[in-house]
């Protein structure tokens, strides 16, 4: 039984390491992007938007710039997968190595992870070196950032396989943009926090507790910025990991159905 | 010779009422895609923004997405058709039409222009009753902005060409989306007004008479909400066709080397 385990592990590292390959080749690429995203808008959040009257600056946009990374980045490899689904079936092969089913999809979500994980841990820098007279991050934790970070990427990570397992083809893609990611995203709170929208309308505002993409962008802002204006970190960091669960088990559940996965 | 003429004129003719009946098929499904974008950054521009201190910005995100939409009709039009260049080359037949090959590719301009233009006019009237204010627009000339919406639609249609002979395939999507096409939409006064720009960087501010969608959001703009603090309307106009005349031009070019055209 402890070899059966041992093999399993074996396999699913193998895998993982295969995953991370071909993220190292495409990396560079990848961090230029990432680059040029925060870069643009860094510039229209500090020095723009401010004249306009907007009352945060660079540093909160910077903050929500990390989350969007962490939970944009899943949908480079959601969309691949989905596009392998419908045509070569690649994953055909992954499933015939002895590993079980559910932890090869589980696996998926943490190469995910790691994925996004590893895009979302240099937006901070990449924007503080790129302007760091102009921003300021006096309430920063490094242990509660890392924390965030890595628990928005395991649920974005699972997230992804919620996601491969509804989308039925590549053509509905854009539907699952437009439909899913983007209502979570906008509403999560890219550019305002949970107190405002509680202060405006206190009806969505505990609406969007049901919003997991909402506790990613509280959870970050209360570890880099002042903790008051967010909601408890803790409190975010549980309702991810609660939001995790769901996900990665309707996702196993859905594709092992898709797959005919034993 | 006249009976050459009339023959190309009818294949022409018959190369876009195919595609404006695979349009048609698609048209609400496009229209629904583009409504949850706009009209939920409407929403929370109009409910939360006010709040971190940006009042009154409904109508200015209004203007912005509807006329900025045409801009992602051409991308997916240009996706569409790099996809079949790479893939089925669909466009192999069409090529073998009784038609000189540039006018495939200005088929293809025309056909997204009418695309970008009855989307991005649709997506008005239901941003406005979201809106609910009799003033959201209060300096709005019709015939200005039929006109702007028709300059624009030219620009995007002209542009998408550019960008089918610039992405080489899909892997290059991300690269090309974000190093090319969110620069230019993000700096092209999406956000904010280019006298805001000037008035932080005149140099940034020239800079951007380089960017065809500064034109194109200022006109947006002076036809609509601002007629005094944009610039110039028939300058935007001009600028426009010039920057869709040179985008017509350099694409047919660069398509017809890409395909070994006569």
């Amino acid at each position: 039984m402890f070899q059966t385990i041992f093999l399993e592990l074996n396999v699913f590292l193998k895998l993982l390491k295969r995953d991370l390959k071909i993220f190292s080749n495409n990396a560079i690429d990848n961090y230029i992007n990432t680059m040029c995203w925060v870069l643009l808008s860094l510039i229209v959040y500090q020095f723009i938007m401010p004249k306009m009257g907007l009352n945060f600056k660079g540093d909160f946009l910077l903050v929500s710039c990390v989350i969007s990374k962490t939970f944009f980045g899943i949908m480079d490899n959601v969309t691949n997968i989905v596009a392998d689904l419908g045509e070569n079936k690649t994953i055909s092969y992954d499933m015939t190595l002895p590993i079980s089913h559910t932890l090869l999809f589980i696996k998926i979500a943490i190469s995910n992870a790691i994925y996004t994980c590893l895009l979302s841990l240099l937006v901070l820098p990449m924007g503080k070196l790129l302007l760091w007279n102009y921003l300021h991050f006096p309430h920063f934790n490094i242990i509660k950032f890392f924390i965030i970070i890595f628990v928005s990427s395991l649920f974005s990570g699972f997230f992804s396989l919620f996601i491969i397992s509804i989308t039925k083809s590549i053509m509905h893609i854009e539907d699952i943009w437009s439909g899913i990611i983007h209502p979570l995203f906008a509403l999560g709170g890219f550019n305002f926090t949970w107190k405002v929208m509680l202060t405006v309308s206190p009806f969505l505002a505990y609406v969007n507790l049901f919003n997991p993409v909402m506790y990613m962008f509280e959870g970050m802002r209360g570890a880099t910025l002042d903790p008051t204006l967010s909601l408890p970190f803790w409190t975010c960091i549980t309702m991810l990991i609660l939001f995790s669960v769901p996900m990665g088990y309707i996702g196993v559940y859905l594709l092992k159905k898709r797959l005919d996965a034993i | 010779m006249n009976t050459n003429f009339l023959t190309q004129f009818m294949t022409f003719q018959q190369l876009l009422q195919r595609d404006w009946y695979l349009f048609k098929q698609t048209y609400v499904h496009k229209l629904k895609m583009a409504l949850y974008w706009v009209l939920l950054s409407i929403l929370i521009t109009k409910l939360f923004l006010p709040s971190m201190g940006l009042q009154n910005y409904a109508p200015f995100v209004l203007i912005s997405s509807a006329i900025s939409y045409g801009f992602f009709i051409a991308m997916q039009n240009a996706v569409t058709m790099v996809e079949d260049i790479t893939g089925n080359q669909a466009i192999l037949y069409e090529l073998s039409l009784p038609i000189p090959q540039w006018l495939i590719f200005f088929k293809f301009t025309l056909s997204t222009m009418l695309q970008s233009l009855i989307i991005s006019l649709s997506i008005i009237p239901f941003g406005l009753m979201l809106i609910m204010d009799v003033h959201a627009f209060p300096d709005f000339s019709y015939i200005k902005f039929i006109a702007i919406f028709a300059c624009s639609s030219i620009f995007y249609g002209s542009f998408a060409l550019i960008f089918t002979s610039v992405l080489k395939n899909m892997h290059q999507i991300d690269n090309v989306w974000l190093r090319i096409i969110f620069p230019l939409w993000y700096l092209g006064c999406f956000q904010f007004p280019w006298k805001t720009l000037y008035e932080i960087s005149p140099t940034l501010a020239y800079l951007d008479f380089l960017n065809p969608l500064t034109f194109i959001m200022e006109g947006g703009r002076s036809a609509t909400i601002d007629s005094a603090g944009s610039l110039p309307f028939a300058l935007c106009c001009i600028m426009i066709l010039c920057y869709a005349a040179i985008s017509c031009f350099a694409g047919i070019y660069s398509m017809k080397k890409r395909l070994d055209c006569l």
